[in-house]
């Protein structure tokens, strides 16, 4: 085995302190879910599922009447303006989250995603985003989705992280990507950090990995290659949180327990600082400090579990 | 099944090029030009000089094309020489005049190893002109060169039926080397004979005929030096004089010999690119990678048409990229590694664990079966690029091999070069250790067949897959095979590996000689197997040692060698065609869903062969409809009996490792689990869960190797694994250890809480 304990801490430095900064408290979520037309019933159950995977993950995270679901009945001109209404509703510092689950195609110039009567084109899809002024990720997880990405260089959308489960319009083969990061949103395995929740960045990294398990395992060429593509003014992938795994207990009834919480924030600020002057420290006073916070962050931690236990 | 394909590294050595292709050779009355033969009779006379100058004086204007092309050709330069003979062959001229041309035009491509535009050429000369004779005989070589089966009937017919001295000259020398690599050699010795009277009475140079009377004498354990001598007499710069008889010693496996011949050809002939490249070869094989980088780098300066040589240096191009890692078994006394292992960077932590164990296990097995100490260090290396692999063992890609033993060096497929997930490589390692010691303990003297035998009869008996019965493993398309084919008798078993005569016959040699070895142990006690390989080390014939060890003649040993395979599994043979039918049965019913009926037939192809549990066992079929009929019990009792009866299929026996471990069978669960390593180490779910199991049984230090394992996969959660690996480091008394696994996991993760709670106790400690 060859690894170093050091170049572990300091290589997942950046990643770690993003990842852990956290939204606003008191930004608000929304989620729009758009299913598309499935063609068969093998597709019809798959799309199914991660409908109903996503939504009970992000049931987690948004207020219930921020989760928004259109079946694959609902027609272009409603799911535009649907799309159009949540991002003019919300602010600058709330997050709007839309997953697209589906078949797509690409001509050579245009992206389409297959709904009923006809579809709506990549273009006029990103055309909604310009105007937005909260941060926002659009996560497509259709056959071409790739066909989304030149477009949206073009578009210069700041505050959009886009995600594609292939890397061009040329990838038209149904895709794999879609039901692996619906899994992630309920996986404990995704949640590589352990804050109980996953982010945009732990979704994306577990549903490539379980795709590209797949092809690997089944000795097949891939036909899908996902990507990521990052708006220049958005909070980065690992900030963003795509979904809880458990609900956070009401404090409102156990100062106790908020006074825990408050100094458990707190100390994660002060790994966060201590994260931040990391590259101007020796590594034996980084590791002193960190075992120092870390000890006194586990110390809290076994409060807050007996007074959660005794809740 | 893949595991056999082993064999056809000798086919391959066999087949190879045994002379320097890309220098102009001797053409035998191909060019009838008077000036040119003047050039030529010095040239192989070894007057370089006098002949550089005699071709130089030929590229005037004044000469022919096609001489100006002959002399290009000799002075090195091909590509004018191909220019040339292509303006030759467009001028006016007779049809047997412009099909000489094209059959030397033909000779350049087959020198230069174009062999489908040589092919073209000799088509075409030969349908120009009946009476070019050396367009036949150019055709016939280079059927040779590709393997090609009419090639020997080709040959034969020239020999005997040729108007052209040359050319029946030619062809007896290159039937006898035929002969000589297939061991007969009373028939190459007769054929050599009628080439050297040929050669004398037509005043044909004589040289490539000493050269292969050289290694007909190595085949016929004499001394080539006079044959050598003889050749060197009349030109001191042939190299082939030591390069052809080179090529016996390398099929018999006597690489020291092989170095020494090769390094005395281009010490006479430092311009004999083939040589330069069979040297770098060698060297690799003795594991000297600097001295085989150094002759693949001339062979390739010198003669870069060569595919054997730009994919040679391209191979060590790729050694950057391997780590070298020594171990001595633990009870080791010894001041060398026992083992060395070069691995690819990014599998070597993933590997070494495994390979390791594995190999020093087999070392010590074999050393105490075979009475045989290994003297020097075993190296084994491991591809994970299955094409390097081949261009390391045969120089060029596209074979099906799977590993090869070159005395101390060993060289393989990682499994991360087979897709599929049927690639057993532990027994493939287990085979290729084997051969080490039929190599090392024979002095280099072991037939083909034996040590083929060995390996396979000790996958058989102490592989990673060998059951307590000793089980004979033999593919079912053996069995098929032996339906329409017989077995060959002992004394001509190594070409049922070399001149295979039907489609599968490599692969029922290797089984043969497998059951042969299973044979002698059973009829004659393990010591007389023992005792023929050992007498292999006193220069011993397979016949003599069969003579020798078993007082029975060759006649005899085969009869009753019949007598008990069809004895012990003639059952086999007899019931194929109902185990087949059965199995077609049970498939239809699958296709129909039909559960029930599955298992009716697979247990009536179970019944008739209980022992077989290759990936499309029955077995595999039962267990599925059991599944599909929600019989849990039933289920796991039939994936069981597979996994005992040494069935590897790894997706099954991840489900069955399931079972034990929600059984609290663990001891079970940690057996498939390492089983399953054995086939798939790339598997995350499998280390965690063995090093848990493994964990929880005490055994931390084996639980720390799978963690670490787990970690050289590179794991998405990272801190998970940092954190395991702590636990195990806590459980070994590492407390510091412990707590830095638990600091980097946290690291990560700090809201772990398990790894949390590990930080404090190994404080508090």
């Amino acid at each position: 085995m060859r690894y170093s304990l050091r170049s572990v801490l300091s290589n997942s430095i950046v990643a770690l302190i993003l990842a852990c900064i956290s939204i606003s408290g008191n930004a608000k979520s929304s989620v729009v879910i758009v299913q598309g037309l499935a063609g068969e019933d093998y597709y019809q159950r798959h799309f199914d599922e991660q409908v109903e995977k996503i939504s009970e993950a992000s049931a987690k995270l948004v207020e219930e009447g921020d989760l928004i679901v259109l079946s694959p009945e609902v027609a272009k001109d409603e799911i535009l303006a649907t799309l159009k209404r949540v991002l003019e509703n919300s602010a600058s510092n709330d997050m709007v989250f839309l997953y697209l689950i589906g078949h797509g195609s690409y001509d050579g110039r245009n992206y389409k995603f297959n709904i009923s009567g006809a579809d709506f084109t990549g273009a006029e899809l990103l055309e909604l985003y310009a105007s937005a002024e909260s941060t926002a990720v659009l996560i497509n997880t259709s056959s071409s989705s790739g066909g989304l990405l030149k477009l949206f260089e073009e578009a210069e959308l700041d505050n959009l992280h886009l995600v594609t489960a292939t890397k061009s319009g040329a990838e038209r083969t149904a895709t794999r990507f879609g039901r692996h990061l619906a899994d992630a949103l309920l996986a404990s395995e995704a949640d590589i950090d352990k804050n109980q929740s996953i982010s945009l960045q732990e979704a994306f990294d577990f549903a490539v990995r379980e795709t590209q398990g797949f092809f690997d395992t089944e000795g097949l060429l891939a036909t899908e290659n996902a990507r990521l593509q990052i708006g220049a003014q958005s909070a980065a992938p690992g900030q963003i949180r795509l979904a809880n795994l458990v609900a956070r207990p009401s404090v409102s009834a156990n100062q106790e327990l908020a006074n825990l919480y408050q100094q458990r924030d707190e100390l994660d600020r002060q790994i966060d600082t201590l994260r931040l002057r990391r590259i101007n420290m020796s590594d034996e006073d980084y590791l002193q400090q960190f075992q120092g916070l870390m000890i006194e962050l586990s110390l809290l931690q076994g409060q807050i579990d007996d007074e959660e236990g005794a809740q | 099944m893949q595991r056999w394909l082993t064999v056809f590294l000798f086919l391959m050595l066999l087949v190879g090029n045994a002379t320097n292709a890309s220098a102009r050779s001797l053409h035998y009355g191909a060019v009838d030009a008077t000036e040119v033969q003047k050039c030529d009779e010095l040239q192989w006379r070894g007057a370089l000089a006098e002949a550089n100058n005699c071709y130089t004086a030929l590229l005037s204007k004044q000469s022919s094309l096609a001489i100006q092309a002959e002399a290009a050709w000799a002075l090195g330069d091909k590509q004018a020489a191909s220019r040339l003979f292509d303006s030759a062959s467009k001028q006016n001229q007779t049809d047997l005049e412009k099909s000489r041309v094209l059959s030397r035009w033909g000779d350049l491509f087959t020198a230069t190893y174009q062999f489908q535009e040589a092919l073209d050429l000799y088509v075409e000369a030969s349908e120009l002109s009946t009476d070019n004779q050396h367009a036949l005989l150019g055709l016939a070589l280079v059927l040779h060169e590709s393997s090609n089966p009419d090639a020997g009937e080709q040959l034969s017919n020239l020999a005997e039926n040729s108007s052209h001295d040359g050319v029946k000259l030619k062809a007896l020398v290159t039937l006898a080397s035929i002969q000589i690599s297939a061991n007969r050699v009373d028939e190459a010795r007769e054929l050599l004979e009628r080439a050297e009277r040929i050669a004398d009475r037509e005043s044909y140079p004589v040289i490539e005929v000493y050269a292969t009377l050289a290694a007909h004498a190595i085949r016929d354990r004499s001394d080539p030096t006079p044959f050598v001598e003889k050749a060197l007499a009349i030109n001191p710069s042939y190299g082939d004089a030591y390069a052809i008889p080179a090529y016996v010693y390398m099929i018999t496996f006597k690489y020291d010999q092989v170095g020494e011949f090769y390094q005395k050809a281009v010490d006479v002939q430092p311009d004999h690119y083939f040589a330069h490249l069979q040297l770098g070869a060698n060297h690799l094989r003795q594991n000297r990678s600097s001295l085989a980088r150094e002759h693949f780098s001339i062979a390739f300066e010198g003669d870069s048409f060569n595919p054997e040589a730009v994919n040679s240096m391209r191979l060590m191009d790729t050694y950057d990229s391997f780590d070298v890692l020594n171990f001595n078994a633990p009870e080791s006394k010894s001041s060398i590694p026992d083992l060395s292992l070069r691995l690819d960077k990014k599998e070597r932590d993933l590997l070494a664990p495994y390979v390791s164990e594995l190999a020093l296990d087999a070392i010590n097995e074999f050393e105490e079966r075979y009475q045989f100490k290994l003297k020097e260090t075993a190296h084994i290396e491991v591809y994970p690029n299955h094409d390097d692999f081949i261009v390391r063992a045969i120089g060029m890609p596209g074979v099906p091999l799977l590993g090869v033993a070159f005395g101390y060096l060993v060289a393989m497929d990682s499994p991360s070069a087979k897709k599929g997930g049927d690639y057993h490589w532990g027994t493939t390692l287990w085979h290729e250790v084997a051969h080490i010691f039929t190599i090392k303990a024979s002095q280099h003297n072991v037939p083909r067949w034996f040590s083929e035998g060995v390996s396979v009869y000790e996958e058989w008996q102490t592989g990673p897959l060998a059951l307590e019965s000793g089980y004979a493993r033999v593919p079912l398309n053996v069995y098929k095979s032996l339906e329409e084919h017989e077995f060959l008798p002992i004394a001509d078993l190594d070409n049922g590996f070399s001149r295979p005569q039907y489609n599968n016959q490599v692969i029922v040699s290797y089984n043969q000689a497998g059951l042969i070895c299973e044979f002698v142990a059973q009829q004659f006690g393990f010591e007389a197997l023992v005792k023929i390989l050992q007498s292999y080390s006193d220069n011993l014939s397979t016949v003599e040692a069969i003579q020798s060890v078993l007082d029975l003649d060759p006649e005899k040993f085969d009869h009753q060698f019949q007598s008990y395979f069809y004895e012990k599994y003639g059952d086999n043979l007899a019931n194929l065609g109902d185990w087949i039918s059965y199995m077609q049965a049970a498939s239809a019913a699958r296709q129909d869903e039909n559960w029930q009926e599955v298992i009716t037939q697979t247990d009536k192809a179970i019944a008739l062969m209980p022992n077989y549990s290759d990936p499309d066992s029955p077995y595999l079929l039962k267990a599925y409809a059991y599944e599909k009929l929600e019989d849990t019990d039933k289920r796991f009792e039939t994936l069981e009996t597979f996994w005992q009866r040494g069935g590897y299929s790894p997706t099954p026996l991840k489900d069955l490792a399931n079972h034990f471990v929600s059984n609290q069978l663990e001891s079970k669960a940690i057996a498939v689990l390492n089983d399953i390593n054995l086939v798939n180490p790339y598997d995350l779910d499998v280390h965690l869960q063995l090093g848990d199991l493994l964990l929880e049984q005490q055994d931390a230090q084996q639980a720390l190797t799978e963690y670490k394992v787990a970690m050289a996969l590179d794991p998405l959660d990272k801190a998970d694994v940092f954190y395991r690996m702590g636990a195990a480091n806590k459980a070994l008394g590492n407390t510091d250890d412990a707590r830095q696994h638990a600091l980097a996991a946290l690291e990560i993760a700090p809201h772990f809480r398990p790894a949390q709670k590990l930080l404090m106790e190994t404080i508090s400690q």
